[in-house]
Protein backbone atom coordinates (compact mmCIF):
# COMPACT_ATOMS: atom_id res chain seq x y z
CA UNK A 1 0.00 0.00 0.00
CA UNK A 2 1.83 3.04 -1.26
CA UNK A 3 1.84 5.73 -3.32
CA UNK A 4 4.68 5.00 -5.83
CA UNK A 5 5.92 7.72 -8.63
CA UNK A 6 7.30 6.74 -11.29
CA UNK A 7 9.97 8.77 -13.67
CA UNK A 8 7.35 11.59 -13.37
CA UNK A 9 7.17 14.76 -15.48
CA UNK A 10 4.31 16.95 -15.20
CA UNK A 11 3.54 20.43 -16.27
CA UNK A 12 0.73 23.35 -17.57
CA UNK A 13 2.19 23.63 -20.73
CA UNK A 14 2.71 20.97 -23.31
CA UNK A 15 6.57 19.75 -23.83
CA UNK A 16 7.28 22.81 -21.19
CA UNK A 17 7.75 20.51 -17.61
CA UNK A 18 7.81 21.92 -14.18
CA UNK A 19 8.18 18.57 -12.67
CA UNK A 20 11.40 16.98 -14.21
CA UNK A 21 11.71 12.66 -13.61
CA UNK A 22 10.37 12.00 -10.36
CA UNK A 23 10.96 8.88 -8.53
CA UNK A 24 9.41 8.55 -5.07
CA UNK A 25 7.45 5.62 -2.93
CA UNK A 26 5.49 7.25 0.15
CA UNK A 27 4.62 4.60 2.31
CA UNK A 28 4.43 6.75 5.72
CA UNK A 29 3.83 10.08 6.62
CA UNK A 30 6.11 12.48 4.58
CA UNK A 31 6.87 15.97 4.35
CA UNK A 32 8.09 17.27 1.40
CA UNK A 33 10.40 20.70 1.84
CA UNK A 34 11.01 23.36 -0.71
CA UNK A 35 11.89 26.57 -1.93
CA UNK A 36 8.73 28.71 -3.87
CA UNK A 37 8.76 27.30 -7.45
CA UNK A 38 10.35 23.98 -6.58
CA UNK A 39 7.38 22.22 -7.91
CA UNK A 40 5.75 20.71 -4.88
CA UNK A 41 2.25 21.90 -5.44
CA UNK A 42 2.26 20.50 -9.46
CA UNK A 43 3.37 17.16 -7.64
CA UNK A 44 0.37 17.04 -5.14
CA UNK A 45 -1.81 18.11 -8.00
CA UNK A 46 -0.18 15.20 -9.93
CA UNK A 47 -0.94 12.72 -7.48
CA UNK A 48 -4.25 13.65 -7.59
CA UNK A 49 -4.88 13.29 -11.46
CA UNK A 50 -5.90 16.74 -12.29
CA UNK A 51 -2.93 18.34 -14.28
CA UNK A 52 -3.17 17.73 -17.73
CA UNK A 53 -0.04 17.59 -19.32
CA UNK A 54 2.51 14.84 -17.84
CA UNK A 55 4.51 11.39 -18.65
CA UNK A 56 5.17 9.29 -16.22
CA UNK A 57 3.50 6.84 -14.18
CA UNK A 58 1.73 7.23 -10.77
CA UNK A 59 0.19 4.26 -8.70
CA UNK A 60 -2.27 4.57 -5.57
CA UNK A 61 -2.34 1.37 -4.15
CA UNK A 62 -0.97 -0.39 -7.84
CA UNK A 63 -4.04 1.72 -9.43
CA UNK A 64 -2.57 4.22 -12.16
CA UNK A 65 -4.15 7.43 -11.24
CA UNK A 66 -5.22 7.52 -14.43
CA UNK A 67 -8.15 4.84 -14.66
CA UNK A 68 -9.10 5.59 -10.72
CA UNK A 69 -12.74 6.04 -10.92
CA UNK A 70 -15.42 5.92 -7.98
CA UNK A 71 -12.92 5.91 -4.98
CA UNK A 72 -14.18 7.42 -1.98
CA UNK A 73 -11.67 7.44 0.78
CA UNK A 74 -8.82 7.14 -1.51
CA UNK A 75 -7.32 10.55 -1.51
CA UNK A 76 -8.08 13.61 0.07
CA UNK A 77 -6.51 17.20 -0.60
CA UNK A 78 -6.64 21.35 0.56
CA UNK A 79 -6.15 22.58 -2.85
CA UNK A 80 -8.76 24.78 -3.40
CA UNK A 81 -9.29 23.72 -7.28
CA UNK A 82 -10.37 20.88 -6.80
CA UNK A 83 -13.67 22.49 -4.87
CA UNK A 84 -16.46 23.76 -7.00
CA UNK A 85 -17.10 27.65 -7.07
CA UNK A 86 -20.33 28.21 -5.91
CA UNK A 87 -21.80 30.98 -3.55
CA UNK A 88 -23.69 28.91 -1.18
CA UNK A 89 -22.12 28.91 2.78
CA UNK A 90 -19.14 26.39 3.11
CA UNK A 91 -21.36 24.15 5.11
CA UNK A 92 -23.30 23.14 2.17
CA UNK A 93 -20.39 23.15 0.03
CA UNK A 94 -18.67 20.96 2.52
CA UNK A 95 -21.91 18.88 3.07
CA UNK A 96 -21.86 18.47 -0.77
CA UNK A 97 -18.13 17.10 -0.80
CA UNK A 98 -18.24 15.03 2.34
CA UNK A 99 -21.71 13.68 1.32
CA UNK A 100 -20.06 12.40 -2.12
CA UNK A 101 -16.28 11.38 -0.98
CA UNK A 102 -18.00 9.54 2.38
CA UNK A 103 -16.24 12.08 4.40
CA UNK A 104 -17.51 13.18 8.11
CA UNK A 105 -19.53 16.35 7.94
CA UNK A 106 -19.86 16.47 12.08
CA UNK A 107 -16.63 16.36 12.08
CA UNK A 108 -16.14 19.08 10.05
CA UNK A 109 -17.56 21.30 11.61
CA UNK A 110 -16.02 20.79 15.16
CA UNK A 111 -13.19 21.22 13.36
CA UNK A 112 -13.72 24.26 11.86
CA UNK A 113 -15.32 25.67 14.64
CA UNK A 114 -12.15 24.54 16.60
CA UNK A 115 -9.83 26.11 14.20
CA UNK A 116 -11.64 28.87 13.39
CA UNK A 117 -14.80 29.92 14.55
CA UNK A 118 -19.00 28.63 14.25
CA UNK A 119 -19.48 31.51 11.94
CA UNK A 120 -17.21 30.61 9.32
CA UNK A 121 -19.71 27.98 8.06
CA UNK A 122 -22.61 30.38 7.45
CA UNK A 123 -19.61 32.58 5.32
CA UNK A 124 -19.20 31.72 1.64
CA UNK A 125 -16.25 30.61 0.71
CA UNK A 126 -14.76 33.78 -1.32
CA UNK A 127 -15.23 35.93 1.64
CA UNK A 128 -12.84 34.14 3.78
CA UNK A 129 -9.89 35.55 4.76
CA UNK A 130 -6.67 33.77 3.14
CA UNK A 131 -6.02 31.84 6.97
CA UNK A 132 -9.55 30.67 7.23
CA UNK A 133 -9.60 29.66 3.52
CA UNK A 134 -6.88 27.69 4.63
CA UNK A 135 -8.04 26.09 7.68
CA UNK A 136 -11.55 25.17 5.93
CA UNK A 137 -9.72 23.09 3.22
CA UNK A 138 -7.16 21.71 5.40
CA UNK A 139 -10.25 20.68 7.62
CA UNK A 140 -11.92 19.32 4.45
CA UNK A 141 -8.81 17.27 3.79
CA UNK A 142 -8.58 15.95 7.16
CA UNK A 143 -12.45 15.37 7.72
CA UNK A 144 -13.11 12.97 4.31
CA UNK A 145 -10.63 10.75 6.65
CA UNK A 146 -9.14 9.42 3.43
CA UNK A 147 -6.37 6.60 3.32
CA UNK A 148 -3.71 9.40 1.59
CA UNK A 149 -4.36 13.02 3.07
CA UNK A 150 -2.39 15.39 0.72
CA UNK A 151 -1.78 18.63 2.16
CA UNK A 152 -0.47 22.13 0.05
CA UNK A 153 1.07 24.43 2.28
CA UNK A 154 -1.63 23.90 5.02
CA UNK A 155 -0.07 26.78 7.25
CA UNK A 156 0.06 29.09 4.99
CA UNK A 157 -1.44 32.71 5.90
CA UNK A 158 -1.79 31.18 9.81
CA UNK A 159 -0.94 32.82 12.96
CA UNK A 160 1.05 30.91 15.14
CA UNK A 161 -1.49 29.95 17.76
CA UNK A 162 -3.05 28.12 14.45
CA UNK A 163 -0.45 26.74 12.93
CA UNK A 164 0.29 24.41 16.30
CA UNK A 165 -3.19 23.36 16.60
CA UNK A 166 -3.40 22.42 12.52
CA UNK A 167 -0.62 20.50 13.11
CA UNK A 168 -2.00 18.82 16.20
CA UNK A 169 -4.89 18.02 14.19
CA UNK A 170 -3.07 16.66 11.08
CA UNK A 171 -0.90 14.74 13.20
CA UNK A 172 -3.58 12.88 15.03
CA UNK A 173 -5.71 11.98 12.07
CA UNK A 174 -5.68 8.82 10.15
CA UNK A 175 -4.34 7.90 7.15
CA UNK A 176 -0.87 8.88 5.50
CA UNK A 177 -0.72 12.60 5.88
CA UNK A 178 2.01 14.11 2.87
CA UNK A 179 2.64 17.94 3.70
CA UNK A 180 4.54 19.89 1.34
CA UNK A 181 5.66 23.11 2.86
CA UNK A 182 8.27 25.49 2.63
CA UNK A 183 8.14 25.86 6.85
CA UNK A 184 10.44 24.37 8.43
CA UNK A 185 9.89 25.13 12.08
CA UNK A 186 7.77 21.73 11.91
CA UNK A 187 10.54 19.48 11.21
CA UNK A 188 10.69 18.92 15.53
CA UNK A 189 7.84 18.07 15.68
CA UNK A 190 7.66 15.33 13.23
CA UNK A 191 10.57 12.97 13.75
CA UNK A 192 9.13 9.87 12.64
CA UNK A 193 8.11 11.43 9.69
CA UNK A 194 9.82 10.86 5.92
CA UNK A 195 11.43 14.51 4.78
CA UNK A 196 11.99 14.90 1.26
CA UNK A 197 13.33 18.26 -0.25
CA UNK A 198 11.95 19.57 -3.61
CA UNK A 199 14.26 21.68 -5.87
CA UNK A 200 14.27 22.49 -9.39
CA UNK A 201 11.59 20.38 -10.48
CA UNK A 202 13.50 17.13 -8.43
CA UNK A 203 12.80 14.69 -5.56
CA UNK A 204 15.84 14.05 -3.25
CA UNK A 205 15.47 11.97 0.34
CA UNK A 206 13.74 10.48 2.16
CA UNK A 207 15.77 11.21 5.22
CA UNK A 208 14.42 11.36 8.71
CA UNK A 209 14.06 14.99 10.45
CA UNK A 210 17.00 14.33 13.15
CA UNK A 211 19.80 12.84 9.74
CA UNK A 212 18.84 16.73 8.10
CA UNK A 213 19.69 18.25 11.16
CA UNK A 214 23.36 16.85 11.41
CA UNK A 215 23.76 16.89 7.44
CA UNK A 216 26.47 19.84 6.29
CA UNK A 217 26.37 21.55 3.54
CA UNK A 218 28.92 22.22 0.24
CA UNK A 219 29.00 23.64 -2.91
CA UNK A 220 32.19 22.02 -3.71
CA UNK A 221 32.01 18.51 -4.65
CA UNK A 222 31.96 15.65 -1.68
CA UNK A 223 32.49 12.19 -1.34
CA UNK A 224 30.39 11.03 1.01
CA UNK A 225 27.89 12.74 -0.21
CA UNK A 226 24.23 11.70 1.57
CA UNK A 227 22.30 14.01 -1.33
CA UNK A 228 23.86 15.67 -4.19
CA UNK A 229 21.36 18.31 -5.78
CA UNK A 230 21.08 19.33 -9.17
CA UNK A 231 20.48 22.93 -9.60
CA UNK A 232 20.65 24.86 -12.81
CA UNK A 233 23.91 26.48 -11.95
CA UNK A 234 25.37 24.39 -10.40
CA UNK A 235 25.41 21.79 -7.34
CA UNK A 236 25.26 21.19 -3.65
CA UNK A 237 26.10 18.48 -1.52
CA UNK A 238 24.73 17.53 1.51
CA UNK A 239 27.06 15.33 3.80
CA UNK A 240 28.22 13.96 6.96
CA UNK A 241 31.56 15.67 6.78
CA UNK A 242 32.18 18.54 4.83
CA UNK A 243 30.58 21.89 4.58
CA UNK A 244 28.35 23.82 7.16
CA UNK A 245 26.63 22.35 9.52
CA UNK A 246 22.61 22.52 8.56
CA UNK A 247 22.21 23.39 12.52
CA UNK A 248 24.44 25.86 12.53
CA UNK A 249 22.79 28.09 10.05
CA UNK A 250 20.16 30.61 11.99
CA UNK A 251 17.58 28.12 11.16
CA UNK A 252 16.43 25.27 8.41
CA UNK A 253 15.43 27.80 6.52
CA UNK A 254 18.96 29.25 5.37
CA UNK A 255 18.61 26.14 3.51
CA UNK A 256 16.99 27.30 1.15
CA UNK A 257 19.21 30.08 0.21
CA UNK A 258 21.70 27.38 -0.49
CA UNK A 259 19.23 25.66 -2.62
CA UNK A 260 18.64 28.89 -4.63
CA UNK A 261 22.24 29.28 -4.84
CA UNK A 262 22.49 32.46 -3.05
CA UNK A 263 23.97 31.26 -0.17
CA UNK B 1 -27.72 9.28 -4.36
CA UNK B 2 -24.80 11.10 -5.79
CA UNK B 3 -27.22 12.85 -9.03
CA UNK B 4 -29.48 13.68 -6.58
CA UNK B 5 -26.80 15.65 -4.21
CA UNK B 6 -25.24 17.18 -7.17
CA UNK B 7 -28.33 18.36 -8.82
CA UNK B 8 -29.72 19.90 -5.11
CA UNK B 9 -26.25 21.57 -4.99
CA UNK B 10 -26.46 23.43 -8.48
CA UNK B 11 -30.07 24.06 -7.60
CA UNK B 12 -29.34 25.71 -4.95
CA UNK B 13 -26.46 27.29 -5.95
CA UNK B 14 -27.95 28.68 -9.36
CA UNK B 15 -31.36 30.35 -7.25
CA UNK B 16 -28.78 31.97 -5.03
CA UNK B 17 -26.75 33.32 -7.86
CA UNK B 18 -27.66 37.21 -7.92
CA UNK B 19 -26.56 37.37 -11.49
CA UNK B 20 -29.27 34.93 -12.18
CA UNK B 21 -32.30 36.83 -10.83
CA UNK B 22 -30.76 39.65 -12.14
CA UNK B 23 -30.43 38.75 -15.66
CA UNK B 24 -33.20 36.29 -16.02
CA UNK B 25 -35.75 37.70 -13.98
CA UNK B 26 -35.69 41.09 -13.19
CA UNK B 27 -34.30 42.23 -16.39
CA UNK B 28 -36.68 40.71 -18.37
CA UNK B 29 -39.62 41.74 -16.17
CA UNK B 30 -38.19 44.78 -16.86
CA UNK B 31 -38.90 44.07 -20.69
CA UNK B 32 -42.13 42.90 -20.13
CA UNK B 33 -43.25 46.50 -18.12
CA UNK B 34 -41.80 48.14 -21.33
CA UNK B 35 -43.66 45.48 -23.77
CA UNK B 36 -47.00 46.72 -21.50
CA UNK B 37 -47.06 49.94 -20.91
CA UNK B 38 -44.49 52.14 -23.39
CA UNK B 39 -44.44 49.75 -26.80
CA UNK B 40 -48.07 48.72 -26.53
CA UNK B 41 -49.08 52.60 -25.23
CA UNK B 42 -50.50 52.99 -29.11
CA UNK B 43 -52.94 50.00 -28.96
CA UNK B 44 -56.06 50.56 -28.20
CA UNK B 45 -59.50 49.27 -29.21
CA UNK B 46 -60.52 52.25 -30.69
CA UNK B 47 -57.51 52.10 -32.95
CA UNK B 48 -58.04 48.50 -33.90
CA UNK B 49 -61.64 49.92 -34.47
CA UNK B 50 -60.70 52.04 -37.11
CA UNK B 51 -58.41 49.89 -38.68
CA UNK B 52 -61.30 47.10 -38.83
CA UNK B 53 -63.46 49.06 -40.10
CA UNK B 54 -61.08 49.55 -43.48
CA UNK B 55 -62.27 45.77 -44.35
CA UNK B 56 -65.65 45.45 -42.46
CA UNK B 57 -68.63 48.14 -42.56
CA UNK B 58 -68.76 49.44 -39.00
CA UNK B 59 -73.07 49.17 -39.44
CA UNK B 60 -72.78 45.69 -40.43
CA UNK B 61 -74.62 43.45 -37.78
CA UNK B 62 -72.45 41.64 -35.49
CA UNK B 63 -69.45 44.72 -35.40
CA UNK B 64 -69.21 44.48 -32.03
CA UNK B 65 -68.78 41.14 -31.72
CA UNK B 66 -66.41 40.64 -34.11
CA UNK B 67 -63.94 43.97 -32.51
CA UNK B 68 -64.27 42.62 -29.15
CA UNK B 69 -63.56 39.02 -30.64
CA UNK B 70 -60.55 40.35 -32.75
CA UNK B 71 -59.40 42.45 -29.80
CA UNK B 72 -58.97 39.93 -27.52
CA UNK B 73 -57.01 38.03 -30.33
CA UNK B 74 -54.84 41.28 -30.63
CA UNK B 75 -53.70 41.46 -27.20
CA UNK B 76 -53.20 37.51 -26.71
CA UNK B 77 -51.23 37.46 -29.56
CA UNK B 78 -49.11 40.77 -28.74
CA UNK B 79 -48.90 39.16 -24.98
CA UNK B 80 -47.73 36.08 -26.35
CA UNK B 81 -44.92 37.79 -28.90
CA UNK B 82 -43.84 39.39 -26.00
CA UNK B 83 -43.90 35.95 -23.62
CA UNK B 84 -41.85 34.04 -26.38
CA UNK B 85 -39.10 36.92 -27.06
CA UNK B 86 -39.10 37.36 -23.06
CA UNK B 87 -39.03 33.23 -22.44
CA UNK B 88 -35.98 33.13 -24.76
CA UNK B 89 -34.02 35.82 -23.52
CA UNK B 90 -34.49 34.34 -20.06
CA UNK B 91 -33.30 30.86 -21.40
CA UNK B 92 -30.14 32.65 -22.65
CA UNK B 93 -29.22 34.51 -19.22
CA UNK B 94 -29.30 31.25 -17.87
CA UNK B 95 -27.19 29.79 -20.57
CA UNK B 96 -24.73 32.13 -19.62
CA UNK B 97 -24.67 31.46 -16.40
CA UNK B 98 -23.79 28.21 -17.19
CA UNK B 99 -21.16 28.64 -19.78
CA UNK B 100 -18.91 29.58 -16.64
CA UNK B 101 -20.25 27.01 -14.10
CA UNK B 102 -19.77 24.04 -16.82
CA UNK B 103 -15.66 25.45 -17.06
CA UNK B 104 -14.88 25.93 -13.87
CA UNK B 105 -16.39 22.74 -13.01
CA UNK B 106 -14.21 20.63 -15.24
CA UNK B 107 -11.27 20.61 -12.64
CA UNK B 108 -13.16 19.63 -9.47
CA UNK B 109 -15.50 17.16 -11.27
CA UNK B 110 -12.53 14.99 -12.84
CA UNK B 111 -11.60 15.02 -9.15
CA UNK B 112 -14.39 14.31 -7.74
CA UNK B 113 -15.10 11.36 -10.21
CA UNK B 114 -11.79 9.61 -9.00
CA UNK B 115 -12.14 10.03 -5.33
CA UNK B 116 -16.23 9.96 -4.79
CA UNK B 117 -18.82 8.27 -5.95
CA UNK B 118 -20.16 10.47 -8.86
CA UNK B 119 -19.45 10.05 -12.09
CA UNK B 120 -19.11 12.19 -14.78
CA UNK B 121 -22.50 10.61 -16.23
CA UNK B 122 -24.29 11.94 -13.09
CA UNK B 123 -22.89 15.26 -12.54
CA UNK B 124 -23.90 16.30 -16.49
CA UNK B 125 -27.30 15.69 -15.67
CA UNK B 126 -27.51 17.00 -12.28
CA UNK B 127 -26.11 20.25 -13.70
CA UNK B 128 -28.79 19.61 -16.99
CA UNK B 129 -31.83 19.54 -14.24
CA UNK B 130 -30.60 22.22 -12.04
CA UNK B 131 -30.82 24.34 -15.35
CA UNK B 132 -33.89 22.59 -16.08
CA UNK B 133 -35.44 23.77 -12.62
CA UNK B 134 -34.00 26.95 -12.65
CA UNK B 135 -35.22 27.62 -16.60
CA UNK B 136 -38.72 26.37 -14.91
CA UNK B 137 -38.65 28.90 -11.82
CA UNK B 138 -37.55 31.59 -14.10
CA UNK B 139 -40.40 30.40 -16.69
CA UNK B 140 -43.54 30.55 -14.08
CA UNK B 141 -42.47 34.06 -12.54
CA UNK B 142 -42.18 35.60 -15.68
CA UNK B 143 -45.75 34.02 -17.22
CA UNK B 144 -47.71 34.88 -13.53
CA UNK B 145 -45.81 38.21 -14.65
CA UNK B 146 -47.06 38.82 -18.33
CA UNK B 147 -50.71 37.51 -16.85
CA UNK B 148 -50.79 40.01 -14.21
CA UNK B 149 -49.02 43.11 -16.23
CA UNK B 150 -50.46 42.62 -19.71
CA UNK B 151 -54.36 42.01 -18.07
CA UNK B 152 -53.83 45.43 -15.94
CA UNK B 153 -52.89 47.06 -19.27
CA UNK B 154 -55.05 45.64 -21.44
CA UNK B 155 -58.31 44.98 -18.96
CA UNK B 156 -57.32 46.90 -15.89
CA UNK B 157 -57.39 43.45 -14.18
CA UNK B 158 -61.24 42.80 -15.19
CA UNK B 159 -60.12 39.89 -17.57
CA UNK B 160 -56.77 38.01 -17.23
CA UNK B 161 -54.46 37.25 -20.33
CA UNK B 162 -54.05 33.63 -19.64
CA UNK B 163 -51.82 31.21 -21.72
CA UNK B 164 -54.06 29.26 -24.04
CA UNK B 165 -51.72 25.88 -23.13
CA UNK B 166 -49.56 26.71 -20.04
CA UNK B 167 -48.57 23.21 -20.14
CA UNK B 168 -47.27 23.57 -23.75
CA UNK B 169 -45.21 26.72 -22.23
CA UNK B 170 -43.67 25.05 -19.78
CA UNK B 171 -42.47 21.54 -21.46
CA UNK B 172 -41.23 24.61 -24.58
CA UNK B 173 -39.37 26.04 -21.20
CA UNK B 174 -38.32 22.79 -20.39
CA UNK B 175 -37.17 21.04 -23.64
CA UNK B 176 -35.24 24.90 -24.30
CA UNK B 177 -33.49 24.48 -20.63
CA UNK B 178 -31.93 21.13 -21.67
CA UNK B 179 -31.07 22.55 -25.56
CA UNK B 180 -29.09 25.96 -23.88
CA UNK B 181 -27.61 23.74 -21.37
CA UNK B 182 -26.21 21.49 -24.00
CA UNK B 183 -25.01 24.49 -26.29
CA UNK B 184 -23.25 26.14 -23.25
CA UNK B 185 -21.52 22.65 -22.30
CA UNK B 186 -20.55 22.65 -25.77
CA UNK B 187 -19.11 26.43 -25.66
CA UNK B 188 -17.10 25.59 -22.29
CA UNK B 189 -15.78 22.31 -23.26
CA UNK B 190 -14.67 24.03 -26.64
CA UNK B 191 -12.75 26.86 -24.74
CA UNK B 192 -11.19 23.50 -22.95
CA UNK B 193 -10.69 21.39 -26.04
CA UNK B 194 -8.74 24.18 -27.58
CA UNK B 195 -6.93 24.94 -24.11
CA UNK B 196 -7.83 28.35 -24.60
CA UNK B 197 -8.94 29.99 -21.53
CA UNK B 198 -9.01 33.82 -22.05
CA UNK B 199 -11.74 32.89 -24.90
CA UNK B 200 -14.04 31.98 -21.97
CA UNK B 201 -15.63 35.41 -21.97
CA UNK B 202 -15.92 36.04 -25.67
CA UNK B 203 -18.00 32.18 -25.46
CA UNK B 204 -20.54 33.01 -22.87
CA UNK B 205 -21.76 35.88 -24.97
CA UNK B 206 -22.10 33.79 -27.96
CA UNK B 207 -25.08 32.73 -26.50
CA UNK B 208 -26.63 36.22 -26.09
CA UNK B 209 -24.94 37.04 -29.34
CA UNK B 210 -26.87 34.04 -31.63
CA UNK B 211 -29.92 34.46 -29.51
CA UNK B 212 -31.07 38.64 -29.31
CA UNK B 213 -29.59 37.98 -33.53
CA UNK B 214 -31.60 35.33 -34.31
CA UNK B 215 -34.39 35.51 -32.30
CA UNK B 216 -34.80 39.62 -33.36
CA UNK B 217 -34.74 38.72 -36.84
CA UNK B 218 -37.37 36.66 -36.59
CA UNK B 219 -39.16 38.86 -34.36
CA UNK B 220 -39.18 42.05 -36.46
CA UNK B 221 -36.42 41.18 -40.04
CA UNK B 222 -38.60 38.17 -41.31
CA UNK B 223 -39.40 34.40 -42.03
CA UNK B 224 -38.29 32.01 -43.67
CA UNK B 225 -34.84 29.87 -42.94
CA UNK B 226 -34.11 31.72 -39.28
CA UNK B 227 -36.83 30.30 -37.79
CA UNK B 228 -35.67 26.98 -37.99
CA UNK B 229 -32.69 27.60 -35.89
CA UNK B 230 -33.67 26.35 -32.45
CA UNK B 231 -33.56 29.73 -30.50
CA UNK B 232 -36.27 30.64 -32.71
CA UNK B 233 -38.35 27.52 -32.36
CA UNK B 234 -37.77 27.97 -28.44
CA UNK B 235 -39.18 31.61 -28.89
CA UNK B 236 -42.26 30.27 -31.60
CA UNK B 237 -43.49 27.17 -29.61
CA UNK B 238 -43.90 29.44 -26.56
CA UNK B 239 -45.90 31.81 -28.59
CA UNK B 240 -47.56 29.00 -30.02
CA UNK B 241 -48.43 27.85 -26.55
CA UNK B 242 -49.70 31.04 -24.70
CA UNK B 243 -51.84 31.95 -27.53
CA UNK B 244 -53.17 29.58 -29.05
CA UNK B 245 -52.24 30.44 -32.55
CA UNK B 246 -51.19 28.43 -35.59
CA UNK B 247 -47.81 28.96 -36.37
CA UNK B 248 -46.54 30.17 -39.98
CA UNK B 249 -42.84 29.94 -40.48
CA UNK B 250 -42.97 32.37 -43.74
CA UNK B 251 -43.77 35.20 -41.39
CA UNK B 252 -42.12 37.20 -39.00
CA UNK B 253 -43.02 36.50 -35.48
CA UNK B 254 -44.87 40.29 -35.08
CA UNK B 255 -47.05 39.51 -37.88
CA UNK B 256 -47.56 35.70 -37.01
CA UNK B 257 -51.42 36.94 -36.44
CA UNK B 258 -52.36 36.63 -40.23
CA UNK B 259 -51.43 32.66 -39.62
CA UNK B 260 -55.25 32.90 -37.36
CA UNK B 261 -57.32 32.13 -40.64
CA UNK B 262 -60.47 34.16 -38.93
CA UNK B 263 -58.16 37.18 -38.55
CA UNK B 264 -56.75 36.92 -41.42
CA UNK B 265 -59.97 37.03 -43.09
CA UNK B 266 -61.63 39.95 -41.07
CA UNK B 267 -58.55 41.82 -41.74
CA UNK B 268 -56.75 40.41 -44.95
CA UNK B 269 -60.16 38.39 -47.00
CA UNK B 270 -58.77 36.26 -49.56
CA UNK B 271 -54.96 35.96 -48.69
CA UNK B 272 -54.01 32.31 -47.95
CA UNK B 273 -50.78 31.36 -45.80
CA UNK B 274 -49.24 28.17 -45.24
CA UNK B 275 -49.18 27.26 -41.59
CA UNK B 276 -46.57 24.48 -40.03
CA UNK B 277 -47.98 21.72 -37.50
CA UNK B 278 -46.37 22.62 -33.68
CA UNK B 279 -44.93 19.05 -34.03
CA UNK B 280 -42.38 19.69 -36.77
CA UNK B 281 -41.18 22.30 -34.53
CA UNK B 282 -40.67 19.60 -31.64
CA UNK B 283 -38.92 17.54 -33.78
CA UNK B 284 -36.43 20.00 -35.21
CA UNK B 285 -36.00 21.22 -31.54
CA UNK B 286 -35.33 17.52 -30.38
CA UNK B 287 -32.86 16.67 -33.12
CA UNK B 288 -31.36 20.26 -32.41
CA UNK B 289 -30.92 19.00 -28.83
CA UNK B 290 -29.43 15.61 -30.22
CA UNK B 291 -26.85 17.21 -32.07
CA UNK B 292 -26.11 19.36 -29.37
CA UNK B 293 -26.12 16.56 -27.14
CA UNK B 294 -23.72 14.87 -29.50
CA UNK B 295 -21.59 17.99 -29.93
CA UNK B 296 -21.12 18.03 -25.94
CA UNK B 297 -20.02 14.42 -25.59
CA UNK B 298 -17.86 14.83 -28.71
CA UNK B 299 -16.19 17.66 -26.83
CA UNK B 300 -16.02 15.78 -23.45
CA UNK B 301 -14.06 13.00 -24.84
CA UNK B 302 -11.76 15.31 -27.03
CA UNK B 303 -10.72 17.84 -23.92
CA UNK B 304 -7.85 16.57 -22.07
CA UNK B 305 -8.68 19.53 -19.50
CA UNK B 306 -7.36 23.21 -19.06
CA UNK B 307 -4.08 23.18 -16.47
CA UNK B 308 -5.00 24.02 -13.11
CA UNK B 309 -2.76 26.94 -13.27
CA UNK B 310 -5.05 28.44 -16.56
CA UNK B 311 -8.44 27.75 -15.46
CA UNK B 312 -7.80 29.52 -12.07
CA UNK B 313 -5.28 32.61 -13.47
Amino acid sequence: MAIEIIDLYAGYRRGDFILRGVNMVIQGDAIILGPNGSGKTTLLRTIVGITVSKKGMILIDGLDVESIRGRPGLISTNLPEVIISSRLPVKHVASFYLDLTSGDFNYFKDLVSRLGSVEVLEKRYHELSAGLKKIVLNTLAIATRARYILLDEPFENLDPARRVAVLREILDSPGVKVVDTHATWLIKSLPEWDVYLMVEGLIYGPLKPRELEELKVSTSPVEDAVLQIKLKVGEVYLSRSTGTPLSSLESLDKLYEVLTWRY
Amino acid sequence: MALLKTYRFYTVSLVRDPYYWFWAVFFMLFWLLMGAFVYGSSMSKDALREELSRSISPTTPGFGKILEDVWSKEVVYYTGGWYGGIALFSLTSVSMGLVYYVYYSTIPIRYLTKYSKATPLKFYVGLVLASMTVSLVAAIILIASTIALYSYRFYGLNKLVLPSNILGVLAVTTAGGVFKFLFSTALALLVVAIRKPKLLSMMSFVPFIISYGLGMYGMVGGGGLVQYSPFNIIMLLAYHYYTGSPLALDLKAVDMWKADPEIRNWLIPGSSIQTTDPLVLWLLLTAWILIFALIALAMLRIQKGVSVEEIIA
